[in-house]
């Protein structure tokens, strides 16, 4: 077996063998499954038994607003006066008391609760009460629900690009996503890299081991390692993604067809006398997070995804490639950890210059700057991944990465030459000076 | 036996300062080799490029008559001054991993770690972390690391170092039998007593140049003082006499029932004109010569290739 595939199984195994690979690795995706599913899921299932006492003095609101998924109105109570009422809520398992007030236009109503009943509960009952006064005030001005329908009016412009649908917001989002994704795997694995050079060099073992191979292989081989835990990382979180993606999609399907759900709206509708009021406002409030998930799925289906993961490939390793070999330069340059932030900073600068641009490159991903930061090479990585999801010119793109793939080979260059000196420099702070003598030493 | 090293003119820069200047010696196979100098001589620079570490500037060193090359680095062991392991590894693990840098073939490694881990008694260590192990005990795995893949030429530079006394002594003898089974050492020590007891022959680096090589022995009868010890039975006061005027007498002193007198003859005379003279003034029990120690001869050749101050 070659000297060089040695050192990258070693690299390899001693990372991944690590309890904190494991950890990082499974809570990754369930960190970013949990950003995005997390409040939806809460929302649908957190307030399913919030049973809600009525209390109304105008008496012609009892029984017409409607309990869904989320709430469930009892009118058992309509027509006690308030303070009894209040009496009797704080031993009963009813979550709130909602108060209407005897006013001309529903102005006062109040909701007494044992604990906060949260924003969706509280924006259902209004949005109800709304829609109930609008209704009867349109009956007041003899308006009929068939000219109503008329006048409502729902546009939607429809985003298309190149003949294909596209919506500006969710690519934002993609490239956002896959941007920050590549800035910080770069990061992370450059920095394991340099941590890894510098354990080498302090723990004084290199010697030995540049007596058996080449400086330029040790470095590669340690690049080239570490790079596959990366890889390997990444590879983790597509298929961890997916399949919580789907675990996810296939719950908000299954919600919106359960039969139980079904049933349950079915109670509390024949349990209550309904006066017949149309509320679709209400109705889209509870399928919100299904429909809004339906809505992901069709975007997520018209994305190139070869395009968006070969993409995310292609400039987490390329990136990888250019910056872990000069972060290797750093830490054979230097004996402690902290003479590393004099030469950190030129060295990630790019890296943080793209992030700081990203947003300006997403909003508006054809602009001259967009275009060459996503062509230099120490800057290409993070921006071309943030204008891959709007579609890019294939000159662009090829420019680009085989700038990417030519810079790569003179930055290894240039890094084994200072690392095979570095490594053996102990006791004195190099400077800039002296790294560049050592790229000429014989 | 011919030369396993020939070093011819190997010159040396860095940026501020000459390594090595036109340093050419001559490593004679199986015999143990000291390559000696104060610090920051270039001796460690000297080492670097025999194991292909960094490259001369001008001049070239020959493997067994053959131009050093990449596949060479197999026949060398290597123990550098500056060593260590990697503290997370496992010692076995890591050992192997060393092991088949050096080329050797998984199972081979493992057999060879095994008989060496049984030889040095730690077999117990396998498992442990390096972490979990003294700087001793550290020193042991990297001794067995540099020899285990069977080198032709062994390179140690400052290999006691960190050895309490027992194990200095496990090594030495480690180091005498590879010598007897004809592998070549080359050590690089500042602890002169063991040049005295190990090497054939050493070169002495100064100030980037070879300013002694040769022959322990030879060399220290080149750096003699001619001096010569006398053990005899008589009085202090006849000796003196007889001496007056012809000989120097350094140092006179009793030592049990005897009187020993150290006594530096001119260079022209021969010692037995010394002992002519001494005959009748006493009864002599023992007539040595004293040679200067290694580290003599070191400080002496040192001092004088620097310039006075």
């Amino acid at each position: 077996m070659s000297k060089i595939s040695l050192i990258i199984q070693r690299e390899y195994t001693t990372r991944v063998r690590k309890k904190s690979f494991l950890v990082i690795s499974i809570l990754g995706p369930l960190l970013f499954a949990g950003i995005i599913f997390v409040p939806a899921f809460l929302a649908s299932t957190k307030n399913e038994n919030q049973r809600i006492v009525v209390v109304d003095e105008t008496k012609s609101l009892c029984g017409s607003l409607e309990g869904n998924a989320t709430v469930h109105y009892d009118y058992g109570y309509c027509n006690i006066g308030i303070n009894e009422v209040k009496k009797i809520f704080a031993d009963s398992s009813h979550a709130s008391v909602l108060y209407i007030h005897k006013t001309e236009q529903l102005q006062q109503v109040q909701l007494y609760s044992k604990d906060d009943p949260g924003l969706d509960v509280v924006s259902a009952i209004e949005a109800q009460l709304n829609t109930i006064m609008e209704k009867a005030k349109m009956k007041a001005e003899n308006l009929d629900q068939a000219t109503i329908d008329k006048v409502k009016s729902n546009i939607s412009v429809q985003d298309i690009v190149n003949n294909q649908e596209t919506n500006a917001g969710y690519n934002m989002a993609l490239g956002y996503a896959g941007s920050f994704f590549i800035y910080l795997f770069i990061l992370l694995y450059s920095i394991q890299v340099m941590r890894g050079v510098m354990e080498e060099k302090t723990n004084r073992i290199v010697e030995v081991i540049i007596s058996s191979v080449r400086p330029f292989q040790l470095m590669m081989g340690k690049v080239i390692g570490v790079g596959l835990v990366g890889l390997t990382q990444f590879l983790i979180w597509v298929v961890l993604g997916f399949g919580v993606y789907s675990a996810g999609s296939a719950y908000f399907q299954a919600q919106e067809i359960n039969p139980k759900n079904a049933a349950m709206e079915q109670t509390y509708k024949t349990g209550t006398p309904i006066n017949n009021i149309n509320t679709p406002g209400v109705k889209i409030e509870k399928k919100d997070m299904s429909r809004s998930f339906d809505n992901l799925d069709n975007m997520l289906r018209s994305t190139n995804w070869v395009l968006v993961i070969g993409g995310l490939l292609f400039y987490f390793l390329g990136g990888y490639l250019l910056f872990s070999a000069l972060f290797a330069a750093v830490g054979s340059a230097v004996d402690q950890d902290t003479d590393t932030q004099q030469f950190m900073l030129p060295v990630t600068s790019p890296l943080v210059l793209s992030i700081v641009v990203m947003g300006s490159i997403i909003t508006n991903p054809h602009s001259t700057m967009a275009v060459w930061f996503s062509i230099i090479p120490l800057t290409s990585p993070i921006a071309m991944m943030a204008r891959i999801p709007f579609g890019i010119p294939v000159w662009q793109l090829a420019l680009s990465m085989s700038l990417l793939v030519a810079s790569i080979f003179g930055t290894v260059w240039l890094a084994g030459r200072i690392y095979r000196v570095g490594l053996l420099m102990y006791g004195k702070k190099a400077t800039y000076k002296e790294l560049g003598k050592w790229i000429f030493y014989k | 036996m011919g030369n396993i090293i020939t070093a011819k003119n190997i010159v040396k820069r860095y940026s501020k300062h000459v390594a090595l200047n036109d340093v050419s010696f001559t490593v004679p196979q199986g015999t143990i080799y000291g390559l000696l100098g104060p610090n920051g001589a270039g001796k460690t620079s000297m080492i670097r490029i025999i194991n292909q570490i960094t490259a001369p500037d001008s001049g070239e060193v020959l493997f067994n008559n053959e131009k050093l090359a990449p596949y060479h680095t197999t026949q060398i062991g290597y123990l550098p001054e500056e060593r260590g392991l990697y503290k997370k590894m496992k010692v076995g693990e890591q050992a192997l991993y060393l092991a088949r840098l050096k080329g050797m073939d998984k199972a081979d490694a493992m057999a060879k770690l095994k008989e060496w881990f049984i030889k040095f008694d730690i077999a117990s260590w396998w498992e442990k972390k390096v972490e979990d192990l003294s700087k001793g005990m550290q020193q042991k795995v990297q001794f067995i690391v540099t020899v285990l893949h069977q080198p032709k030429l062994l390179i140690l530079d400052e290999p006691f170092s960190g050895f309490d006394p027992i194990n200095i002594e496990i090594i030495k003898n480690e180091l005498l039998r590879l010598k007897k089974e004809g592998v070549t050492i080359i050590l690089s020590t500042h602890n002169m007593s063991s040049v005295e007891e190990l090497c054939d022959n050493i070169t002495l680096i100064n100030q980037s140049k070879a300013v002694l090589e040769g022959n322990v022995n030879e060399l220290r009868h080149r750096f003699k003082l001619h001096v010569w010890e006398v053990k005899f039975q008589g009085t202090e006061d006849s000796v003196r006499n007889a001496l007056a005027g012809k000989y120097e007498l350094l140092e006179i002193y009793p030592e049990n029932s005897l009187t020993v007198a150290k006594i530096k003859i001119p260079e022209d005379i021969h010692s037995n004109d010394l002992l002519k003279t001494l005959l009748p003034a006493c009864s002599i029990v023992n007539f040595s010569e004293i040679l200067p120690s290694m580290s003599e001869v070191f400080i002496s050749a040192v001092t004088r290739t620097n310039p006075s101050k």
